[in-house]
C-alpha cells in the first residue's frame, strides 16, 4: 500500500486532528464514563445497576426485575395498561422517540410522494429546503412551536376568530412529537424522495409488459424500493428524536423529561454521580442504535441500482382537474403549512408586534445593553457577541479538523473503518454528554504531572463547538474527495508535484466548494448549539444566542422570537451557502 | 534517451495477481504498444511503471537507475489518461505549464514559449486561455499529450488515450501521435485493449493475459507468428484446429513461398519472456511438412523441427484470409475440406464468411463479390499455416 500512502503528509495532519479530538472528545466523554463506574476510587457497577433497577428510569422492567411473581400476574390480567402504564424516563424516552418516527413517516413519505411524482413551479427549491431543518436550531424550533402552539399563539389567535375556543398544546406530549417531526420528517422526505426518483421507469414498464396491473406493479416494484429508503429515514428520526433536548425541555418540560433532560437537570442540582451514569447508559443505547443504523444502511448499499442509467418517473402536473389524488394531495399541503411554514411565520409574525401592533421593539431591546438589568440577567448583546465569537473559534478549529478527517478516510489503508467510526462516533454522543464531560473533565481541571490544568469556560463551548460541527465538514468533503480522479493527482505528481504540492494545487481546488459547504454548516452548528452550551454556560457569562432564547421563553415571549428570526437569518444564510457549493465537486 | 527494464515484477492486491512474473525491455526511442483485454494487468502495469502502484516484488530500471524508492514526481514520466485528467480549475496553457513549475523547460527557452511550442506541435496554438471544459474530446486529448510532454520526460506513458474518441478521430490521432513520438524520440510505452491499435503504431507489441506477458515481437511477428493460442486469437481473426501429428517428412527444398512465418519455441516456460522472433533469430533451416490429423481431415503445414514428432497434440492456426474458396474440380489437392456456409458480414473492403465444419465454426475473408453460399470447398496453403503446441 506504499504506492498510496508513501506521504507522510496526511498521517501528520491525522495524527494532529486525532489529538486534538482525543483533547476535546474523547477524553471528556471518557471522564463521564469512569466517573459512571467508579464511586470513591472504587470501580463498580452500583450507580448503573441502580438505575437499571430503579422503577423511576426504567418503569415495569424494575417491577419485572424485583417482582416477576406479581409483575405476571398484572401482565395477564391487563397487559397493555401494565407495559404503558409506567415507562420509567427510559422507557419514556424510547417511547416518544418511537411516536416521532412514526409521525416523520407518517409526515414525511406524502411529502416524497409529491415531490418525486408532481411537477410544480417551486418543486426543486422545496426539494432543497428540506435539508434546512439540519442546520436549524432546535430551541428556534421550539420558539417557533411556541408562537404558532402558545397559549396566545397563531392556532389560538385562529380558533378563537372561528368562534371555535382555545386549546392548550404546550407541555403535551403531542407538541414535543409534532416538534420531532418538524425536524425530522423532512429528513424522511428527502431519502424517501431520493429513493422514488432513483426508480428506473423500465422496471415499472416490464412488470406491466409482463401482465401486473398498475396497483400490482407499484407493490412489486416501487414498494420494495422505497422501502430500505424510509427505514433509513424513520430509524434516524427515532436516534435523534431519542437524543433530542432543547426540543423537550422547552416544549415538555420536566413533566415530559427524556434522559437527555434529566442528565440536564442533575447536572443543574450538581448531582453529578447519577448525571455520568445516566449519560453512559444513554451513550451506549445511542452508540448501539446508530451502529445498527450504519450496520442496515451498508448492507442496503446496491439495492436498487438497475444497470446503470435509467429512466426516472414521468412527473404529474400537481395543478389541474380535481381528482381524489390531487383534493388528498391539496390536504397534506394544508397540514403542511400548518406545521412547517406555521411556526416558522408565527415566530416572525411575533417578532415584529406587540399589543399595539407593528413594532421593532423586540429588535431594539437585543441591540441595547440593559443597564436596569441585574447581573445575573441574561444580556442578549453578549449573547450575540459570544455566539459570534464561538462561531468564530469553532469554524477555526473544526474547518481543518474536518478536512483532515476527509482526507485520511478517503485514503485506502487497514484500519481505516476503525478510523471512520472514531472520527464520526461525536455525531452519536449527545451535546449534553459532550458538555459535561468538558465540564467535569476541563472546566473543573485535570491533574497533570502535579499541574492542575484547567480551561475556561469560553474555550470549553468552543471545543464542544467544534466537535459538534466537524463531523459536518466531513461528511460534506469525503463524498467530494472521494469522487475526485486520482488521475488528477496523479498527472500532477508525475509532472513533477510534491503529494502536499498536488494536494493544494489540484484537490482543494476541486473540492473548495465542500470546505465552503462544511465551514457554513460549522457556523451554523455552532450558532445553534445549545445541549452542551446550556451546561457549559450554566453560571457563567458565556451564554450564546440560544441559551438566552430559552431563558426568556418562559418569560418574555417577544425577545425570545426576534432571538429566533436572527438565528433563522444566520441559519438561512448557511443554507444558502450550502446549496449554492455543496453538491458541487470535481469540473470535469 | 531512455531505456526501460523491468525484471520479475510482481504485483499482488490480496489474493489477485494483477501481475505475475513480468519481464521485458523497452529500447531507447520505442513505441512499445501492452496489448491485452481488460483486467490482464496492463494498466496495473503502467501505474507501476509511473510510480503509482508499489510493485510487490521485482524491479524496473530507466536506463541503469532502480525506481524502486523514486517517488512519481522525481521518475520523469509523462502521463497520458484515458479521460485525460485535465485539471478543469486551470486554462489550457495552465495545464500544459503545470510541469514547468517544477522544472525549467528544456533547451533554456522560458515557460511561456515552451507552452506555446507545445501547444502549436498538437495543433492547438492559440487555445491556451480556453477552459479544457470548452473543448471536444480529441482537443482534450491533445492538451494532454502535450501537458505531458512540456517537461521534456524521459518516459512518455499513455493509458489507452484514443478510446473515449469516435472511430474516425481515433485513426487521425494515433497517427499524429505516432509522428510526434518519433519526432521527439521519446521511449513510450502505451497501454490500449484494440490490438489493430497496437498493431497499427507500435514499433514493438506485448500481448498480455491474466497478469503475464504471452508475447513480445513486432507488430508483423505477432500478427504471423503467435507464440500462444491466446496470441493466436487475440491479435486478429483466426481459425485454431485441434490435432496431433500424424506424419513428418523432413524439409523439402522445393517450397518457396516466403511468408515470414516461422516456428516459435514449443517450451510453455517461455510463454512470458520474448519470443524468439524479436531476437532476429529467424531459423533459416530445418523446416519440415507435417501432415496433422483434425478429426477425420487431415492437414499439412510446414513448420520448425520442435513439435515434428508424431502423436505430437498440436493447434494448426490459419488466418481467415488464408482461406482459399476452391472453385471447379481440381486435382485431390492438399488441405481441402467442405464447409457449410452460416452467415456472412460485408465489412466494405471484404467479406466475414461464417462456416461451419465438422462441429467446428470456421471463418473465412473474402475479397470476391459474390457471397459464397451452401456448401463450399476450402484450402489453405501449408505454408501459411501456423503450428503451435497444444
Amino acid at each position: 500500500m506504499r504506492g498510496q500512502l508513501e506521504d507522510g503528509l496526511p498521517w501528520a495532519l491525522g495524527l494532529g486532528a486525532a489529538a486534538l479530538l482525543a483533547l476535546v472528545f474523547y477524553y471528556p466523554v471518557a471522564t463521564v464514563l469512569i466517573e459512571a463506574v467508579s464511586v470513591a476510587g472504587r470501580v463498580t457497577v452500583e450507580p448503573i445497576v441502580g438505575i437499571l433497577t430503579d422503577p423511576f428510569y426504567v418503569g415495569w422492567l424494575a417491577r419485572a426485575i424485583t417482582d416477576p411473581g406479581t409483575f405476571g400476574r398484572a401482565l395477564l390480567e391487563a397487559p397493555i395498561a401494565t407495559l404503558t402504564g409506567s415507562l420509567g424516563l427510559i422507557g419514556f424516552t424510547a417511547y416518544q422517540a418511537l411516536l416521532s418516527a412514526i409521525a416523520c413517516v407518517a409526515l414525511g413519505v406524502p411529502g416524497a410522494y409529491v415531490l418525486a411524482r408532481y411537477e410544480f413551479p417551486g418543486r426543486e427549491v422545496i426539494r432543497s429546503l428540506t435539508i434546512l431543518p439540519f442546520v436549524m436550531p432546535s430551541i428556534m424550533v421550539a420558539i417557533g412551536f411556541v408562537s404558532m402552539f402558545g397559549e396566545s399563539g397563531t392556532l389560538n389567535q385562529v380558533l378563537r376568530a372561528l368562534g371555535l375556543g382555545e386549546i392548550e398544546v404546550l407541555f403535551t406530549l403531542p407538541i414535543v412529537i409534532l416538534a420531532h417531526a418538524f425536524y425530522n420528517a423532512p429528513l424522511v422526505t428527502r431519502v424517501t424522495a431520493a429513493a422514488w426518483e432513483s426508480i428506473d421507469a423500465r422496471r415499472i414498464e416490464s412488470a406491466r409488459s409482463l401482465g401486473a396491473s398498475p396497483q400490482r406493479a407499484f407493490r412489486d416494484v416501487v414498494v420494495p424500493q422505497l422501502l430500505p429508503a424510509i427505514a433509513t429515514g424513520a430509524v434516524l428520526a427515532y436516534i435523534f428524536s431519542f437524543m433530542s433536548f432543547a426540543i423537550v425541555l422547552a416544549l415538555g418540560g420536566l413533566g415530559f423529561a427524556t434522559i437527555e433532560v434529566w442528565i440536564y437537570n442533575q447536572v443543574t442540582q450538581l448531582e453529578y454521580a447519577s448525571a455520568a451514569a445516566l449519560a453512559t447508559i444513554e451513550t451506549s443505547i445511542s452508540l448501539g442504535l446508530t451502529y445498527l443504523y450504519l450496520r442496515y444502511e451498508a448492507s442496503q448499499e446496491g439495492i436498487g441500482e438497475g444497470g446503470g442509467g435509467g429512466r426516472p418517473l414521468n412527473r404529474k402536473p400537481l395543478f389541474g382537474s380535481l381528482t381524489p389524488t390531487r383534493i388528498a394531495v391539496g390536504g397534506y399541503l394544508l397540514v403542511v403549512g400548518v406545521v412547517f411554514v406555521g411556526p416558522i411565520a408565527s415566530m416572525i409574525v411575533a417578532s415584529l408586534t406587540n399589543d399595539a401592533g407593528f413594532t421593532l421593539a423586540n429588535y431594539d431591546f437585543l441591540l441595547s445593553r440593559q443597564r436596569t438589568a441585574y447581573s445575573f440577567q441574561v444580556q442578549p448583546l453578549d449573547a450575540i457577541l459570544n455566539s459570534l465569537l464561538f462561531a468564530a473559534g469553532s469554524l477555526v478549529l473544526s474547518v481543518p479538523i474536518g478536512t483532515f478527517v476527509a482526507i485520511v478516510s478517503t485514503r485506502r489503508f487497514r484500519g481505516r473503518k476503525v478510523i471512520d467510526a472514531l472520527a464520526m462516533a461525536p455525531i452519536a454522543v449527545s451535546g449534553v454528554v459532550v458538555g459535561l464531560g468538558l465540564l467535569r473533565g476541563l472546566v473543573f481541571g485535570v491533574e497533570v504531572w502535579g499541574y492542575r490544568i484547567t480551561v475556561t469556560g469560553t474555550v470549553a463551548i468552543i471545543a464542544a463547538h467544534a466537535v459538534a460541527a466537524y463531523p459536518f465538514v466531513v461528511r460534506n468533503l469525503t463524498p467530494l474527495l472521494g469522487g475526485l480522479d486520482r488521475r488528477l493527482t496523479e498527472s500532477a505528481r508525475s509532472l513533477g508535484a510534491s503529494p502536499a504540492r498536488a494536494f493544494l494545487d489540484i484537490s482543494l481546488p476541486l473540492v473548495w466548494g465542500g470546505v465552503l459547504a462544511g465551514a457554513a454548516f460549522a457556523v451554523a452548528i455552532s450558532i445553534g448549539e445549545f445541549d452542551s452550551t446550556v451546561i457549559l454556560a450554566t453560571g457563567t457569562e458565556s451564554y450564546t444566542m440560544p441559551v438566552a432564547v430559552e431563558r426568556y421563553l418562559g418569560r418574555r415571549l417577544g425577545p425570545a422570537t426576534a432571538m429566533g428570526c436572527v438565528l433563522l437569518g444566520v441559519t438561512s444564510g448557511a443554507f444558502l451557502v450550502v446549496e449554492r457549493f455543496g453538491d458541487r465537486g470535481g469540473l470535469l | 534517451m531512455t531505456r526501460i527494464t523491468v525484471e520479475g515484477l510482481k504485483k499482488r492486491y490480496g489474493a489477485t495477481r494483477a501481475l505475475d512474473w513480468v519481464s521485458f525491455a523497452v529500447e531507447e526511442e520505442d513505441f512499445f504498444t501492452l496489448v491485452g483485454p481488460s483486467g490482464c494487468g496492463k494498466t496495473t502495469l503502467l501505474r507501476t511503471l509511473a510510480g503509482f502502484e508499489a510493485p510487490t516484488s521485482g524491479e524496473i530500471r530507466f536506463d541503469d537507475a532502480s525506481m524502486a524508492s523514486v517517488p512519481p514526481e522525481d521518475r520523469g514520466v509523462g502521463v497520458v489518461f484515458q479521460n485525460y485528467a485535465l485539471f478543469g480549475h486551470m486554462s489550457v496553457a495552465e495545464n500544459v505549464g503545470y510541469g514547468l513549475r517544477f522544472a525549467d523547460p528544456p533547451g533554456g527557452v522560458g515557460k511561456s514559449e515552451r507552452v506555446a511550442e507545445l501547444l502549436d506541435l498538437v495543433d492547438l496554438a492559440g487555445m491556451g486561455e480556453r477552459s479544457p471544459t470548452e473543448l471536444s474530446g480529441g482537443q482534450q486529448q491533445r492538451v494532454a499529450l502535450a501537458r505531458a510532454l512540456a517537461p521534456a520526460p524521459r518516459v512518455l506513458l499513455l493509458d489507452e488515450p484514443m478510446s473515449a474518441l469516435d472511430a474516425g478521430l481515433r485513426e487521425r490521432l494515433r497517427v499524429e501521435l505516432a509522428s510526434i513520438q518519433s519526432e521527439l524520440g521519446v521511449t513510450t510505452v502505451y497501454v490500449t485493449h484494440d490490438q489493430e491499435e497496437a498493431l497499427a503504431v507500435s514499433d514493438r507489441v506485448a500481448v498480455m493475459s491474466e497478469g503475464r506477458i504471452e508475447q513480445i515481437g513486432t507488430p508483423r511477428e505477432i500478427y504471423g507468428s503467435p507464440a500462444t493460442r491466446f496470441v493466436a486469437e487475440f491479435v486478429g481473426d483466426n481459425n485454431v484446429f485441434e490435432g496431433r501429428v500424424v506424419e513428418v517428412e523432413s524439409g523439402s527444398g522445393d517450397e518457396t513461398e516466403g511468408t515470414g512465418e516461422e516456428q516459435e519455441s514449443g517450451d510453455p516456460g517461455s510463454k512470458s519472456t520474448e519470443s524468439r522472433g524479436q531476437n532476429g533469430t529467424r531459423p533459416t533451416d530445418g523446416r519440415t511438412i507435417v501432415t496433422i490429423e483434425v478429426g477425420e481431415a487431415r492437414f499439412r503445414a510446414r513448420t520448425a523441427a520442435e513439435h515434428a514428432e508424431a502423436g505430437e497434440r498440436v493447434l494448426l492456426c490459419v488466418r481467415p484470409e488464408d482461406l482459399r474458396v476452391e472453385t471447379g474440380t481440381k486435382e485431390e489437392g492438399t488441405n481441402r475440406f467442405r464447409a457449410r456456409v452460416g452467415s456472412s458480414e460485408f465489412l466494405g473492403e471484404a467479406t466475414r464468411v461464417h462456416l461451419d465444419w465438422e462441429e467446428q465454426s470456421i471463418l473465412l475473408r473474402t475479397t470476391a463479390s459474390a457471397t459464397p453460399e451452401g456448401t463450399i470447398e476450402l484450402g489453405f496453403d501449408p505454408a501459411d499455416a501456423h503450428v503451435l503446441e497444444g
